[in-house]
């Protein structure tokens, strides 16, 4: 069996269980792994300590639980196998920032900042190469041009946008860098995510188009570079959200993404393409 | 990988230790972990300190100790790592170093040669080999033991570590 397998096999034992007094030594006999080989392993696959992976994986249903049930907080805190509400709260707020009866109080499940169960796709795509290597950059204020839309239960209007783009722009010079911009609202969960096919420009003339201009600001980003399907950008983003944003220490500076598509839009959803995915942080 | 048997008195090692997961800080992208660090730490102080310490048994072996057990080794896969060198008798050691004693006990010696140092030989070990001899461990650790024939991770090929399992 595979290294991604057998590590995917203590995964779904960890989802078998959530709920049950399970140990680390449970997961490694569920990938017939030694307990020594079987961490070393999980890290080096996953990210994630075996341990810190149950954890948040118990508390992100927990957290799920809280807005979704009628459950007090105490017996969710014990259903997923905490020893008391104040162990429980203390490791809540270490992942979620808030205190269990605030994130309740909220009311909002924001699926970004929970660990995502994660399957042999999100496994494979971590382990494609080093391309989810993050690297931090600073970049100045700039302009974007384009259409921008709110995206609902229909991500098939993304293409739609880039196609309009392509025609308003026809036989503009001066085209740089296309790009992407994800912008998550209060409430996104609900009301949705607005998108924005667009160019970045200095002084493009769009007075004769139905385009808009929109100013970002300078900021620091981490910057992945996305290889694949547009379709499995989600397991870009899990990465970026619930690994690698806990484990660096940074912290996110505002709710938009960028992807960066460079001069040419080429080919999105072909097995080879990739392109840059860029969040800013604080 | 056929061990042999040997009987062994007590062991008195000076090193340092780590506890918890030796890969917890890895992200998959370098191959240094806690283990390493440890090694690096102590290897360091070794070659400015190795002469405050007395009665030392064999300046090329080297000890690295895996001690489980613990309530945490198997809820959080947390264990102690103890890397060191044997003296003879203990005398005057200096405050920076810890001290391991290991019981007189007896051993299977188990030769690891090239990619099988990097394999899951703890589980060949303790799942198949121990089992199937009818040896039960008796202690909750295990030594590796490094020599002039292990040649470093990046010559694993031409390597060779031998590791001593308690036995009965």
């Amino acid at each position: 069996m595979s290294q991604l397998a057998a590590i995917c096999q203590a995964v779904d034992f960890v989802e078998a269980h959530l709920k049950d007094e399970i140990a680390v030594a449970d997961m490694a006999t569920a990938a017939a792994y030694s307990l020594y080989h079987f961490c070393r392993t999980f890290n080096s696959v996953v990210h994630h300590t075996p341990y810190d992976y149950l954890m948040r994986r118990r508390l992100s249903e927990s957290a799920r639980d809280l807005v979704e049930t009628d459950r007090r907080i105490i017996d969710i805190a014990f259903d997923y196998r905490f020893n008391s509400p104040e162990t429980y709260s203390r490791a809540f707020k270490r992942m979620f920032g808030l205190q269990p009866s605030q994130w309740k109080a909220r009311g909002r499940v924001d699926e970004r900042f929970l660990m995502s169960r994660l399957t042999l796709e999100h496994l494979e795509h971590i382990n494609k190469g080093d391309f989810l290597r993050p690297v931090l950059e600073e970049k100045e204020a700039f302009q974007v041009t384009g259409i921008m839309t709110l995206v609902q239960n229909n991500p098939a209007i993304i293409p739609q946008l880039w196609e309009m783009l392509a025609q308003e722009l026809k036989g503009t010079p001066g085209i740089k860098n296309y790009c992407g911009i994800t912008w998550y609202p209060r409430d996104w969960e609900v009301r949705g995510v607005f998108y924005m096919a667009g160019v970045e420009t200095e002084h493009l003339d769009i007075l004769h188009s139905a385009l808009v201009v929109k100013a970002m600001p300078s900021s620091r980003y981490v910057r992945f570079i996305h290889k694949g399907h547009r379709d499995d950008l989600g397991l870009t983003r899990d990465y970026v959200y619930q690994t690698w944003l806990p484990k660096s220490g940074e912290r996110l500076a505002r709710p938009l993404e960028i992807e960066w598509y460079g001069q040419a839009l080429g080919d999105l959803d072909g097995e080879g393409s990739e392109w840059k995915v860029c969040i800013p942080i604080e | 990988m056929e061990p042999k048997v040997i009987e062994k008195g007590q062991i008195i090692l000076v090193g340092f230790s780590f506890f918890g997961d030796p890969f917890a800080e890895s992200d998959g992208w370098t191959e240094e972990n806690e283990v390493g660090r440890l090694w690096q730490r102590f290897l360091a102080y070794w070659a400015e300190n190795r002469d405050r310490v007395k009665h030392l048994r064999d300046d090329d072996l080297a000890y690295e100790v895996h001690v489980g057990g613990y309530q945490e080794t198997g809820s959080k896969g947390h264990v102690e790592v103890f890397v060191g060198m044997e003296v003879t008798e203990l005398e005057d050691a200096p405050v920076q170093l810890l001290v391991k004693v290991l019981p007189a006990t007896r051993y299977a010696v188990f030769t690891l040669r090239g990619e099988q140092i990097t394999s899951d030989w703890p589980r060949m070990i303790y799942q198949e080999w121990l089992p199937v001899a009818g040896y039960k461990s008796t202690h909750d650790y295990l030594i590796e033991l490094y020599d002039q024939r292990f040649k470093g991770l990046e010559n694993l090929a031409e390597s060779e570590l031998d590791i001593y399992v308690p036995v009965q």
